[in-house]
């Protein structure tokens, strides 16, 4: 392989999901576009780079000058608030078109194997975001249906015991155990919004 | 209503580069010298019902050298309906991808989780290696049990399943960190509670059950001279999850000191102790450390038949019998005993190396169909008078 088609296969192949053969693959496929079509690729990479940010409030994915949308006042059904564990999971609850409540991006679940506990998480905020939304009623715990996911939910329900006012559920599992929110499909996604099980 | 075995098809798998054997008959026979490749064969229909090599063998070790992948596909009839299972595990080399990966299919039908594969075509494995279910340590017993109990009960291998790798969790928390967080640990005992308890109850409640049929064919085998019971030794006694967790708490400071799991499912105990019971602790020692060779082979295979019998009246089906080497094995009388039971069962797998040690059974069985198969260099020949 010459040397600037190693660099680009290897950088591609970087990517999630990617491996060297579909990297390779990509490769070619630019190399027959014009230098304008591969230009506005790369524009488009750069600016979504460097134009988008997480919201300081829920976590969500949001442009740089403006409002976050999940938490724009008016616009949400604020007596509900979602605690998912990635800003991607987010596009996948909206997709189902079961919820129009808040959201509240952990950035991650728990998990002693690769060293995360509490402290890398954002839980700390949460008891603030419940004071901030007087009309809350209920948290639902979307974290993925794994023993990651399930620990985090039980940590949640610890942490938040003083909000005696508050419902707390978790999303069913129609999910099987051990998959991810972020791929499943809208029509289950919707199913274990709607049988979600109440926490004591 | 029994299991029938009706078609065996291996690639890459041991021994075979490729295998078709046709399995329509009561009993059929494999007779193979040493190395021949008759454990294999059940070996492959033993993977095919529970995902595990009876030999404890890992997947890798059973793909054949320089293949990339095995595949073990069997036809069986259940309930009056034939199904097509299909498990094969390796690079599969019509993708890209190089990694090692297990695919199932039941009826052509991709199936992505084990625990909607596992008990479906239902195996009791025969072999001289039984005696370590009763002569090694726990870790045996409880294998035999947790198989046993995945194939029979949906749900149980799942929480087997989510129990090890909190486990496993568990312990990476307290090497990562040496005091930590209280309510991240209540939050991942909360998990282990859930499995913990499950396992728990089935466990306890089916050995209940398991243990009279295991001691009527003790007794059978032996002529009445052995008698054992069965007791489940747990480490964590609890009536339910709540119960279940708050005795984890308890432990909770000497966990911490050892930075291991020091109670729960994964180190209980499963006992065989001398019938009836002498009063004090030490007149109670395990068959382990009394029984002699021969009680310790009545022992383990009276577990196996009572496998057999508990399968059938779970599932009320009678599961298909694997039986290696065990014939050979036996002295004259436990022979008569074991080949008298063969007489009311299903279906029965049997290897052995030479003809003469079946001949008395052959003579006996004149009544049902049997297939004998000799293997030899890999090739598997018809040999039916
Ligand atoms: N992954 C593998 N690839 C190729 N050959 C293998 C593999 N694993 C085992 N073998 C070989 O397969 C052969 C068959 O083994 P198997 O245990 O089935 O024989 P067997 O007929 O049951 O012998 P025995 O009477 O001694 O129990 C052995 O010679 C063994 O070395
Ligand atoms: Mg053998
Ligand atoms: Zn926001």
């Amino acid at each position: 392989m010459i040397p600037e088609l190693e660099r680009v296969v290897e950088q591609i192949a970087a990517l999630p999901g990617i491996g060297r053969k579909s990297a390779t693959r990509i490769a070619f496929h630019f190399l027959k576009q014009n230098q304008e079509k591969v230009e506005d690729f790369l524009t488009s990479v750069t600016q979504f780079h460097s134009k988008v940010e997480y919201c300081d409030e829920c976590g969500a994915l949001k442009s740089r000058h403006l409002h976050c949308s999940m938490c724009t006042p008016g616009q949400r059904n604020e007596t509900l608030l979602c605690v998912v564990e990635q800003p991607s999971d987010i596009f996948a609850i909206e997709a189902s078109g079961e919820y129009n409540g808040l959201y509240h991006v952990l950035m991650g679940a728990l998990s002693p194997l690769d060293g995360i506990g509490p402290d890398d998480l954002r839980l700390a905020s949460l008891p603030a975001r419940v004071h901030k939304h007087p009309a809350l009623q209920e948290i639902i715990i979307a974290t993925n249906p794994s023993i990651e996911g399930n620990t985090t939910a039980n940590y949640i329900l610890s942490m938040m015991a003083e909000f005696k006012n508050l419902k707390f559920s978790r999303i069913a599992s129609g999910l099987a155990l051990g998959s991810q929110i972020e791929y499943a499909d809208a029509r289950i996604i919707s199913q274990s919004l709607r049988a979600r099980t109440v926490l004591e | 209503m029994h299991q029938q075995l009706l078609k065996l098809e291996l690639t890459g798998f041991r021994t075979y580069e490729t295998l078709s054997v046709p399995l329509e008959a009561e009993v059929v026979f494999f007779i193979g010298q040493n190395g021949a490749g008759k454990t294999s064969i059940l070996e492959a229909i033993g993977v095919a019902s529970v995902l595990r090599s009876f030999r404890g063998g890992n997947d890798r070790d059973m793909i054949r050298f320089g293949n990339p992948f095995y595949s073990i596909t069997v036809d069986y009839s259940s309930a009056g309906k034939n199904s097509r299972q299909h498990v094969a595990f390796g690079r599969d080399p019509s993708l890209t991808q190089q990694k090692d990966a297990r695919r199932m299919s039941l009826n052509g039908e991709k199936i992505n989780r084990s625990s909607e594969f596992i008990g479906r075509l239902q195996t009791v494995f025969f072999s001289p290696d039984d005696i370590a279910i009763v002569d090694s340590g726990p870790a045996e017993r409880r294998r035999f049990f947790d198989i046993l109990l995945s194939s029979l009960f949906p749900g149980y291998y799942e929480n087997l399943q989510n129990y090890q790798r909190t486990l496993k969790l568990r312990s990476a928390l307290f090497k990562s960190n040496s005091k930590p967080d209280n309510v991240y640990l209540s939050s991942l005992d909360k998990e282990l509670a859930k499995a913990g308890n499950v396992i728990l109850g089935r466990r306890i409640s089916f050995i209940k059950k398991f243990e009279p049929a295991f001691q009527k064919y003790v007794a059978l085998i032996s002529g009445s001279r052995d008698q054992w019971r069965i007791v489940y030794r747990p480490t964590i006694l609890a009536q339910d999850e709540r119960n279940y967790f708050q005795e984890l708490e308890k432990n909770r400071s000497k966990d911490l000191r050892l930075r291991q799991t020091t109670c729960g499912i994964h180190r209980d105990q499963i006992a065989f102790l001398p019938e009836p019971a002498g009063s004090f602790e030490e007149q109670n020692p395990d068959l382990s450390r009394i029984a002699s060779q021969g009680q310790k082979r009545t022992a383990a295979l009276a577990l196996k038949m009572a496998q057999y019998e508990l399968t059938r009246e779970v599932r009320g089906e009678r599961p298909v019998l694997l039986i290696d080497d065990v014939l050979n094995e036996l002295d004259s009388t436990r022979r008569k005993h074991f080949i008298h039971f063969l007489h009311e069962i299903g279906q029965a797998l049997i290897t052995t190396t030479d003809v003469d040690s079946i001949a008395a059974y052959l003579a006996e069985r004149k009544d049902i169909r049997t297939l004998i198969y000799k293997i030899e260099d890999n090739h598997i020949t018809l040999t039916n008078p």
